[in-house]
């Protein structure tokens, strides 16, 4: 039989395979294995090590796999336990550092775009707001860290917000819950916010300038253009940008887990739930994994939340079959 | 329809892929142990080839007691596992967690040491040059270091000592602190030092709790050994002394601080002048727990030892009374209050924290500024334990160095002298007090008279556990909230506790 066509789409597999393989490899396969372990009582004993060479006597495994079943998850869900309060913590966190990071991304956005505002030494601008970000989370982390603690450079400034200390002297505002959530937070803004910058000017960029062009000789104002114009078309790069956020948000780790020397204090107050993970990963593998698939959930939940209340296409089909 | 096809069928083909790749993981692992047991002949000949280590080793095993009352015994330098690779055993691999004995190895191994040393340089974080060993008997020496905060250091090690009989690179030599040095010398990872060669004549001179602390509870064998014993004192300011007590007279301070009412007194007279009398809430942790009757962790059950509850009670109440800096310990803060300007008065610091922090934080302006004095009662803090990895394929250079840095006399006597260090060699010791050796940073202070005093009170029986280094970061981690007057005591204890649940799992009833 003669062939009507080459076909290419081999080239396509053979191309995207590395990918994918490397892919189930370091991804997927853990992936798994983290959803198996969460259903086992997997604990490893710390404070031994395992008879590797068969000498002594007596010696008792230092790592317990059984079947748990559901165990590990009623665990970490019990009254006693902490993982909620990480939770709150986790997205009260985000929260702080992403509205102020939204907002200041929208405004930076729209002036180094706006038509008639022209603004000079643009790529200065630029480089200078994206450079946080080119810096380590941990090492800005570490950074706020020394300046905040007590005695540190900067105790003498904020202390006086964080009032008298039993010790005498003033509080470090990281001993105030609001102050270390607060931290958290604006090392978070500090750090994203000229991404997010990028990611909206691309955006705004891609909207016709006819549109603004026509707006402005119908007279509108510009916050009436930001409004009607420039928000509902940027509107799948912002649901991108908050999906990411998010998720990124909710795997917070290096930046409180080194302001609060891995305490998550005050009062378990700065605590996330990816140190909830870290606390737990040397010693009890299967709870540490249960709080993984935990977190697997929601963000693929606040996921699809997000993707379909932002989406609108399916009001367009709407309107299309009324067509 | 065509394009599903391909879709489905390409996904397909990557799940096959997929499932290969898992297959291979479990293959893997039951290829290993076909290999080993096809290996155990070469093991076997591994062993005739090290018989120039095992020499050493049998002259031991023979005057060893143990050796002869147990038959059955195993001579610990003849267990081997894989076979190691050429490059494992041109390199000595050393597991440690700071810079400490690396810098001893590097200043005093190739003076003291007969085998063939090779040195060469680098520059440290203040661009000074300093010399470091590269080779021994033409083996690279490679450092592994890794944090011991949050148990890290535990974990790789663990992770080493555990992958060491199917590895093909060994591990060759590691270290161990107090802390948790009882999970290595009862978990059968560390070479009998009877059979490294070296005999009960090498270990005389040393202090017999840093035998028994490194002595393996289940064969009752010596696992390591320490270079240094690690008795605490206090270490007060001279200016503000003089200017408070009237006197820089460590015998005048002593009487100051003689019982905690004293200290307490004395702290108020701090107080009066804008003076604190401690820096961080966990200074005197260590001189509280050092006479605890029971370990954290007993059959695996956590025990809050009163000694515990004392600190807790005492450094509330003086913190509240103002007399605690507050500042979180090894912070930089914490450390700039060494300094001899600092506003603190007095420090409490084992042997070691004299060179590794008062003389370091203090820099060239504290030298004399800072003398020493028993304190309120005689403690210990911690200590650092050398072993021979089973199955290290560099054995005849670890057991030099062990013999080199913990057994020689001379190098112990000039590791005090150049590092105001507290060495573990009792005759040492005892000669340079008799020459007249004094302490240039405690401005001439004859202080191994009074370490030796507390040195000869050390005993680690029945005192440490392997939790000890989660409980102690838990305890004072909680704690902190507590004396700074932000939660209560019952919440800060249920914090510790929920959060040791973490680190240890169920291995520790809480």
């Amino acid at each position: 039989m003669k062939r009507k066509s080459v076909s290419y789409a081999k080239w396509g597999y053979i191309f995207l395979a590395p990918f994918f393989i490397v892919y189930c490899i370091f991804a997927l396969y853990p992936l798994i294995q983290t959803f198996y372990n969460s259903f086992m009582t997997y604990q490893i004993d710390r404070g031994s090590i395992d008879d590797i060479w068969g000498a002594a006597e007596g010696a008792k495994e230092t790592t317990t796999i059984t079947w748990g079943g559901l165990s590990n998850y009623t665990a970490i869900f019990s009254s006693n336990e902490t993982l909620v309060q990480s939770f709150l913590n986790t997205i009260i966190m985000w929260v702080i550092g992403f509205i102020p990071q939204i907002a200041a991304s929208l405004l930076l956005a729209t002036w180094f775009t706006d038509l008639r505002l022209k603004i000079k030494a643009q790529g200065f601008f630029k480089t200078v707001i994206y450079l946080p970000n080119v810096i380590m989370a941990s090492a800005v982390a570490f950074l706020f860290t020394c300046l905040l603690i007590r005695d540190g450079a900067l105790y003498n400034f904020f202390g006086p917000l964080a009032g008298e200390s039993a010790a005498g002297g003033y509080l470090s505002i990281l001993d105030k819950v609001w102050g270390a959530r607060g931290t958290v937070g604006f090392i978070n803004f500090l750090l994203w916010y000229g991404n997010t910058t990028i990611l909206l000017m691309a955006a705004i960029m891609g909207i016709d300038p006819g549109l603004y062009e026509a707006a402005q000789i119908d007279g509108a104002t510009p916050s009436q253009t930001f409004w009607k114009i420039t928000m509902p078309l940027i509107r799948p790069i912002l649901s991108f940008v908050l999906v990411t956020s998010m998720i990124g948000g909710l795997q917070m780790y290096d930046v409180p887990a080194l302001l609060t020397l891995d305490q998550g204090n005050p009062q378990g107050k700065a605590m996330t739930i990816v140190m909830e993970i870290q606390q737990r990963k040397d010693a009890d593998v299967g709870r540490a994994c249960a709080v993984c698939v935990v977190i697997f959930i929601i963000s693929a939940i606040l996921g699809f939340i997000t993707m379909f209340g932002m989406d609108d296409s399916r009001e367009k089909k709407k309107k299309r079959r009324k067509v | 329809m065509a394009k599903l096809k391909r879709v489905l069928a390409g996904a397909l083909s990557l799940c096959m892929v997929g499932s290969m790749l898992t297959a291979c993981g479990d293959d893997s692992s039951s290829k290993s142990d076909a290999s080993s047991k096809s290996n155990s002949s070469s093991a076997a000949d591994s062993k005739a080839d090290s018989s120039a280590a095992d020499s050493t080793a049998d002259s031991s095993t023979a005057d060893s007691s143990t050796a002869e009352s147990n038959p059955d015994r195993k001579n610990t330098a003849e267990i081997h596992g894989e076979p190691s690779s050429d490059a494992s055993k041109n390199t000595v691999k050393i597991y440690c967690w700071n810079t400490e004995f690396k810098s001893r190895v590097d200043k005093f191994y190739p003076k003291y040491t007969k085998l063939k040393v090779e040195t060469g340089t680098y520059k440290d974080k203040d661009g000074k040059e300093l010399t470091e060993v590269k080779t021994i008997d033409g083996k690279k020496v490679e450092w592994v270091v890794n944090t011991n905060d949050g148990g890290v250091y535990q974990t790789k090690l663990d992770e080493a000592l555990k992958a060491q009989p199917k590895s093909a690179d060994k591990v060759d030599m590691f270290l161990m602190e107090a802390d948790y040095a009882m999970k290595y010398t009862d978990g059968n990872v560390a070479l009998s030092i009877q059979d490294m060669g070296i005999t009960a004549d090498d270990t005389k001179e040393m202090y017999q709790y840093t035998l028994d602390a490194a002595t393996s509870s289940k064969d009752g064998e010596v696992k390591g050994l320490s270079w240094q014993a690690t008795p605490g004192l206090l270490y007060y300011n001279v200016d503000k002394a003089k200017e408070v007590l009237g006197s820089d007279d460590p015998a005048e301070v002593q009487k100051a601080v003689a019982d905690w009412d004293k200290f307490k007194e004395t702290a108020e007279k701090m107080k009066a002048k804008g003076y604190k009398m401690l820096s961080s809430f966990a200074d005197t942790y260590r001189v509280f727990t050092s006479n605890v009757s029971a370990p954290w962790v007993t059959d695996g059950k956590l025990t809050i030892d009163p000694q515990i509850d004392t600190w807790i009670k005492y450094t509330k109440e003086w913190t509240d009374a103002g007399y605690i800096n507050g500042t979180d310990q090894w912070q930089a803060p914490w450390q700039n209050d060494q300094k001899a300007d600092s506003k603190v008065f007095c420090f409490f610091f084992p042997s070691w924290g004299l060179p590794n922090c008062l003389a370091s934080n203090s820099g060239d302006a504290g030298k004399g500024k800072w003398k020493g004095c028993p304190g309120p009662t005689s403690w210990y803090w911690g200590g650092t334990w050398i072993c021979g990895a089973i199955d290290t394929d560099n054995l005849d250079i670890v057991t030099d160095i062990m013999k080199v840095m913990t057994c020689d006399k001379e190098c112990a006597k000039d590791i005090t002298k150049t590092e105001n260090d507290y060495t573990n060699n009792k005759a040492g010791i005892k000669e340079l007090q008799e020459s007249g050796f004094t302490s240039e940073f405690l401005g001439g202070q004859n202080h191994l008279a009074l370490m030796s005093d507390n040195a000869d009170k050390i005993s680690l029986k029945g005192k440490i556990s392997p939790y000890d280094q989660f409980c102690v970061e838990g305890m004072q981690g909680a704690m902190g909230e507590y004396f700074k007057g932000e939660t209560t005591y019952e919440k800060a204890l249920e914090k510790f506790k929920t959060d040791l649940k973490k680190k240890v799992g169920d291995a520790v009833e809480i």
